[in-house]
């Protein structure tokens, strides 16, 4: 883990102190409401349908235990005693009182966190794969270099005032885990044919009214050039992105108005003309040195001696039962990754309680090297347990209700907070969740469906990512009263795809038993191995849309049909 | 209009363009390209503004192009901020320092907000021209308040993670 110095901690005092200098002109009438906004958004600080909400930078996923426990603390001290993980690997707080913020944003510094860039018009927080450095398919750990990003790119003065938001996400593995292909920029770690390090670089993806898949604007950039030519991607993106309408500002709009070709020469020419100066190129040295923060734990060299696993899940169903669908496999013998689901039936997806904080983060320190990660798709994990640790460890996150069984199925849902926290929203994604949960309570059900992502957005801007779930839930308002837009299809990895629309919108109560027509169609279709996304690539949309809407596809019919 | 250089509050020898008589002399980017060799033969010394909304949407290279031969003969480009929110400015004014190497006066204008003193001055800027002298005193104020730079931009930082290498952790700032 990247350790804070005293350049990074001063830098975070003197912008607690900032924001307080800004929060106390705004309170005295010398910043206009206009002016502030757009100052405390730097912050992450939103004004809210009912209150602030502050959102707080967790740098590609990865939190010490000390860090955690400050989560917790902040969560108890200026919220209501929980916090909400998000899909871009941060936790977001509801219930901040905006007098407080100063004080919360000094307590986080004391623990090197702070709310920098995670909302207004800048760079993000970088994301990256949630297993790095422990998945067995990465060509390189991803986190190196989102550190070196991350540096690069806090309080930039040129790109402070960008068109629109912008995202990055990096992956070191084929497989995509990180989404890169739907954010702004996107990189794969690779190596070309020579075994020289490098990365393919997609642009221009994203979700939101118009959800694009990046396109390759470079097939392989060589591995010290990554800060200059996201520099000149992003002086393009500058000068040329539009300003006069916030829903044609991000940079995907650009590229497709100029097309792949021309945006990408543009960029070319940009780079090409400042890499003399070589002010950003990365020596090898400042790699190796960025590397060496990341280097793996000390683990033990007897781990995958031991034998109480194996006997422990020879013996104990629940056990065995966990360990099958709550944890992957390590590239180290021995040791196991545990996923912490925050997706427990009657909470709403990602949330954690200060005491579950609190829980996890000594577990980590007691089992994982005081290392606690988070996923894109709103849990905990734990990257480094060894195997004799498991049980143990399963038994403490029982009693704590962080163990259900259900990573990676139809219940594991990716969910926005909807209209009972979002000003955008305008329906209540977390309604649907609860509904869902409610109606599909038979693990055994669940696991026989398979993978399944379902992802829900209250509105429009797909916070829930419903454009890229195998089942997506959208949210719409027609005539006062909420609907919801069911799509078929999509996919977030390498094999990007948007999903389709099923038909027309469906009332609130109809949601749960169109998913339940969905899933029948699957279940009936299915041929031996497939998964729900195969099935549907192979046979198509129409068995899907017969079933639920029936041969006449109008609403009518349609809550007709799924009321029978 | 109150202007700052070099972190102090200085009188502004420039006129608007209307009231420009024989001396110095600052004009829109329509009439320069106009009056181009017009304007190149007068006595006096001549700048040119551009707004940020009408001027600066080009890809990077383009308005510096068209500028190009010209710079050395201009003491003065001027980037009007349309809104302080409105960032091509900032991308417009590295161009020109460092790719195009202009070395006259590169000053901001327009909406702008105290805040945006040190990012303006680290993108090259080294004249800005607050809208109100309360705002410009604002800005002083404040200036060091976050002096730490992570990051080269038309400033000579170095990357941070290089300079740590190099100094002892106390001194580096």
């Amino acid at each position: 883990m990247y350790p804070y110095d005293d350049t990074d901690r001063q830098l975070l005092r003197q912008r607690v102190a900032q924001f307080r200098g800004q929060l106390e002109r705004y309170q005295g009438g010398a910043l206009s409401d206009d002016q502030f906004r757009q100052l405390r958004l730097r912050n992450g600080l939103y004004l809210e349908r009912q209150a602030h909400m502050l959102r707080v930078a967790i740098p590609y996923g990865l939190l010490s235990s000390a860090q955690l426990h400050k989560l917790a603390y902040v969560a108890r001290a200026y919220d209501r005693g929980y916090g909400h993980f998000t899909t871009r690997q941060n936790i977001q707080y509801n219930w901040p009182e905006l007098d407080d913020v100063p004080d919360l944003l000094a307590d986080l510094a004391e623990v090197d966190m702070h709310a920098i860039q995670t909302s207004g018009n800048v760079v993000r927080n970088v994301t990256a794969d949630h297993l790095a450095g422990v998945a067995a398919d990465e060509v390189a750990d991803p986190r190196p270099y989102c550190e070196i990003l991350r540096q690069w790119s806090t309080l930039h003065p040129e790109f402070n005032w960008l068109p629109r938001k912008f995202k990055i996400a990096v992956t070191g593995a084929a497989h995509d885990r990180a989404a890169i292909r739907l954010h702004d920029i996107g990189l794969q770690v690779v190596r070309d044919e020579t075994g020289e390090t490098g990365f393919r670089v997609f642009v221009g993806g994203g979700q939101g009214r118009t959800p694009v898949i990046g396109k390759v604007v470079r097939e392989f950039l060589p591995e010290p050039h990554l800060l200059s030519y996201v520099e000149a991607i992003l002086r393009v993106y500058n000068l040329l992105g539009r300003r006069d309408n916030i829903h044609k500002a991000r940079i995907k709009i650009l590229v497709n108005s100029l097309g792949i070709e021309r945006f990408g020469e543009l960029v070319e020419a940009e780079w090409q003309a400042n890499l003399a100066r070589g002010a950003l190129e990365l020596t090898r040295d400042d790699l190796e040195r960025m590397r060496a923060y990341f280097a793996p734990p000390p683990y033990a060299a007897q781990a995958a001696l031991d034998t109480s696993f194996a006997t422990e899940r020879a013996r104990n169903p629940m056990f065995a039962r966990w360990v099958e669908r709550n944890t992957a496999a390590h590239k180290v013998p021995g040791y196991r990754v545990v996923y912490v689901p925050l997706k427990a039936p009657g909470v709403a997806p990602g949330d954690a309680t200060a005491e579950q904080m609190d829980r996890v983060a000594a577990l980590a320190a007691r089992y994982s090297f005081e290392r606690v990660r988070t996923t894109h798709d709103q849990n905990l994990l734990l990257s480094d347990v060894a195997q004799g640790d498991l049980c143990a460890l399963w038994r403490a996150l029982e009693a704590a209700h962080l163990a259900t069984p259900n990573l990676g199925t139809l219940n594991d849902m990716i969910c926005c907070p909807g209209l009972e926290f979002c000003t955008l929203a305008n329906a209540s994604s977390l309604k649907i969740a609860a509904a869902v949960n409610e109606r599909f309570d038979d693990l055994d059900y669940l696991y026989d469906l398979g993978p399944l992502q379902l992802k829900i957005s209250g509105c429009m801007n797909a916070c829930g990512h419903h454009h890229v779930g195998h089942i997506g839930i959208l949210g719409v308002e027609k005539g006062g009263a909420e609907w919801y837009q069911v799509t078929l299809g999509g996919d977030a990895t390498e094999h990007a795809a948007l999903g389709e629309r099923l038909g027309p919108a469906l009332p609130q109560d109809k949601v749960a038993d169109a998913i339940g027509a969905i899933l029948d169609s699957y279940v009936a279709e299915r041929q031996p191995g497939e998964r729900f996304l195969d099935t549907y690539r192979r046979i198509g949309i129409q068995p899907f849309r017969e079933q639920v809407y029936g041969a006449d596809p109008t609403p009518r019919a349609a809550a007709r049909r799924v009321a029978a | 209009m109150a202007l700052i250089r070099h972190r102090a509050l200085q009188h502004d020898e420039w006129q608007p363009e209307a009231q420009a008589a024989g001396g110095d002399l600052r004009v829109p980017l329509a009439r320069w390209r106009e009056e181009r060799e017009a304007l190149l033969r007068r006595p006096g010394r001549l700048g040119l503004v551009l707004d940020s909304r009408e001027d600066l949407a080009t890809p990077p290279h383009q308005l510096a192009e068209e500028l190009a031969a010209d710079l050395p003969r201009l003491a003065l480009i001027e980037l009007r901020f349309a809104a302080f929110n409105d960032g091509r400015p900032f991308s417009q004014a590295r161009v020109l320092r460092e790719r195009f190497g202009f070395r006259g006066e590169l000053r901001a204008s327009g909406e702008l907000l105290a805040d945006q003193l040190r990012e303006l001055e680290r993108c090259g800027f080294d004249a800005i021209d607050y809208a109100s002298a309360d705002d410009a005193r604002q800005a002083l104020v404040m200036a060091g308040d976050v002096d730490v730079a992570l990051q080269p931009a038309g400033d000579d930082t170095e990357l941070v993670f290089r300079r740590r290498r190099r100094a002892p952790l106390s001194l580096v700032r």
